[in-house]
């Protein structure tokens, strides 16, 4: 491995290459990638040297996203849990839950996106705050702005009980 | 952030077309979890979106009934109620029995629900396993009419929540219940009667995590005996029992004393949460819980009864109306080896409480933290009556050297 050839004093953190579908590199710290279940599953029958994953559905415009949500959530993850141990308080959870709450805040093609991407890679925090975003959207709308919200086409005949 | 390197040349990004129905290629498991987030009265307005869309909320495994969102729009009428009811038949009905999982159900309305109906409903959803029931209706004289009694034996069950309001149900309880998974059971405006029938109930749920009992009366029962060793989360809230109904904040005291707790119970208990007063039974209650308890981390009083002692400058001023209730008995606790944050709430530095703060805070030995907020607005000489009071508590001796005190 590069590492011991390299004689830096701290250790480097150990990274990951994630690929997206269109051909690009994401070096990433391990800890990030493992946010995702399918990667965390994956790791251990991997190879040492092998540290790249390909993903194939994923866009490397998503990506870039994705890796941004798990960042975040691996360092606030980390900065509570020092919180709690030192037990002064914080308003880690409070924040992180604002900091989600605008990062989903995006057009419904991104929104889309990111769901796929959370669904594919099985990172269960972000697939719930995706489905959440879509539920809200959805909610206290009339059919009508719904399908325009989401470019559904009208291709049926109206069942007369549900429209009721 | 991560870097971002070109591994293979591509002139150009494969751009998936944006301008699309993309929310309608979703898989079918993905939008029934979107559905189940929304209520019925939306989640069945989906259906006329487009083909894609119509059959797919029949599939769905989580059914949210809310009178309150189902009747906005309308103005008061008769036939509300009967409208509300037929939409829940409906639903229903025309929904696939095999996916159903959770069936919530709130009912705000002034005119009431007829019991058997709801009890149809329960009946239904037991015959199609359902996992998690959840109702929360008011309730009315003909509510009498005992719980169905399949939904004892309902094996299927994780989370059973029946919450009534202003007035309580009778809990009749069948000899034979079988709740093998049940995880949740959370009651409100209950009756228990028959000390017997409600230990079985709980004995017959040995995965039981959480209980919770909120308004619920305990006539004629002198104890319960909860028995169950996974149980982490434990709430009796403003209980009574039955014989001294004008005490509408009343809660700990005598469910307490009904509570018998076997060694070794409540081993998962990390977080308690109490709502009492400091009269000499409730802080031998408290205690009681605390050693039954010897893995909690975390201890929330919140004191509702202040009137007891005052401070009026110097004085301690006694209200002797409920002084019989408030006799200190001597008090013994074992040694807490995991408490590590208490929070008190409304004290009043009465002879009880210091008692209490004292056994505590002896017995604590890795406490690393106290909060005690006071409750001083009433009273004239607030800052002498703090001062007093913090003295006071710093001559109590400390088990743990690493406790810091908050009084706020």
């Amino acid at each position: 491995m590069k590492d011991s050839f390299n004689p830096s004093i701290e250790p480097p953190k150990k990274t990951v290459t994630l690929v997206s579908s269109d051909g690009y590199d994401f070096e990433v710290e391990e800890e990030v990638a493992l946010e995702s279940q399918v990667i965390k599953d994956g790791f251990e029958d991997k190879a040492v040297d092998d540290r790249e994953y390909l993903l194939f559905n994923v866009h490397s415009d998503t990506l870039e996203l994705i890796i941004k949500y798990c960042e975040k959530h691996v360092s606030s993850r980390k900065s509570i849990s020092a919180a709690a141990a030192s037990s002064s308080s914080s308003n880690g959870e409070e924040a992180l839950k604002e900091w989600d709450e605008h990062f989903i805040s995006v057009d419904t093609n991104t929104l889309y996106d990111i769901l796929m991407a959370a669904d594919y890679l099985n990172i269960k925090s972000l697939l719930d705050l995706a489905i959440q975003k879509v539920a809200d959207t959805i909610h206290g709308r009339s059919p009508e702005q719904i399908r325009k919200k989401f470019n559904i086409e009208n291709d049926s005949i109206i069942d007369p009980w549900a429209s009721e | 952030m991560g870097s971002r390197n070109l591994q293979i040349p591509s002139p150009k990004k494969l751009k998936i077309d944006n301008n699309g129905d993309r929310i309608s290629t979703l898989p079918n498991t993905l939008l029934h979890e979107i559905l189940a987030l929304l209520d019925m009265k939306q989640v069945v307005q989906t259906s006329v979106l487009s083909t894609r869309w119509r059959d797919l909320w029949t599939s769905i495994s989580t059914l949210n009934f809310n009178s309150t969102v189902f009747l906005k729009s309308t103005k008061k009428a008769a036939k509300d109620k009967d409208r509300f009811i037929e939409f829940v038949d409906q639903a229903l009905l025309h929904h696939d029995n095999s996916s159903l999982k959770t069936f919530r159900l709130f009912y705000d309305e002034r005119r009431r629900l007829p019991p058997k109906r709801v009890y149809s409903w329960i009946r239904a959803l037991v015959r199609r396993n359902v996992q998690e029931l959840d109702i929360h209706i008011p309730a009315y004289l003909t509510y009498c009419l005992p719980l169905p009694l399949c939904l004892f034996t309902c094996e299927s069950l994780r989370v059973l929540k029946l919450r009534f309001e202003s007035l309580s149900i009778l809990l009749t309880l069948p000899k034979f219940i079988s709740l093998p998974f049940l995880k949740t059971l959370h009651l409100e405006w209950v009756d228990f009667v028959d000390v017997k029938l409600t230990s079985n109930l709980l004995s017959s749920c040995p995965d039981l995590e959480s209980l919770i009992i909120v308004y619920c009366r305990f006539a004629e029962m002198k104890n319960l005996v909860i028995f169950n060793l996974k149980l982490k989360h434990l709430v009796i809230e403003n209980c009574s029992d039955g014989e001294d109904e004008c005490e509408k904040d009343y809660c700990l005291e005598s469910p307490v004393s009904l509570v018998e707790v076997r060694p070794l119970q409540f081993l998962n208990l990390r977080h308690l949460n109490l709502i009492t007063w400091l009269s000499g039974d409730c802080i031998h209650a408290i205690a009681y819980l605390l050693n039954s308890s010897p893995n909690v981390e975390s201890l929330n009083l919140k004191l509702t009864k202040r009137d007891v002692y005052v401070f009026d400058g110097d004085e301690e001023v006694f209200h002797p109306t409920i002084a019989s209730k408030y006799q200190d008995t001597g008090l013994t606790l074992r040694c807490m080896y995991n408490l590590k944050y208490v929070e008190i709430q409304g004290i009043l530095g009465c002879p009880n409480g210091l008692k209490f703060l004292e056994v505590l805070l002896k017995n604590a030995l890795v406490l690393e933290k106290m909060v005690i907020f006071t409750f001083t607005e009433h009273l004239p000489n607030k800052e002498k009556w703090l001062m007093k009071f913090i003295e006071k508590l710093q001559k109590i001796s400390r088990a743990s050297s690493s406790t810091s005190i908050f009084v706020r």
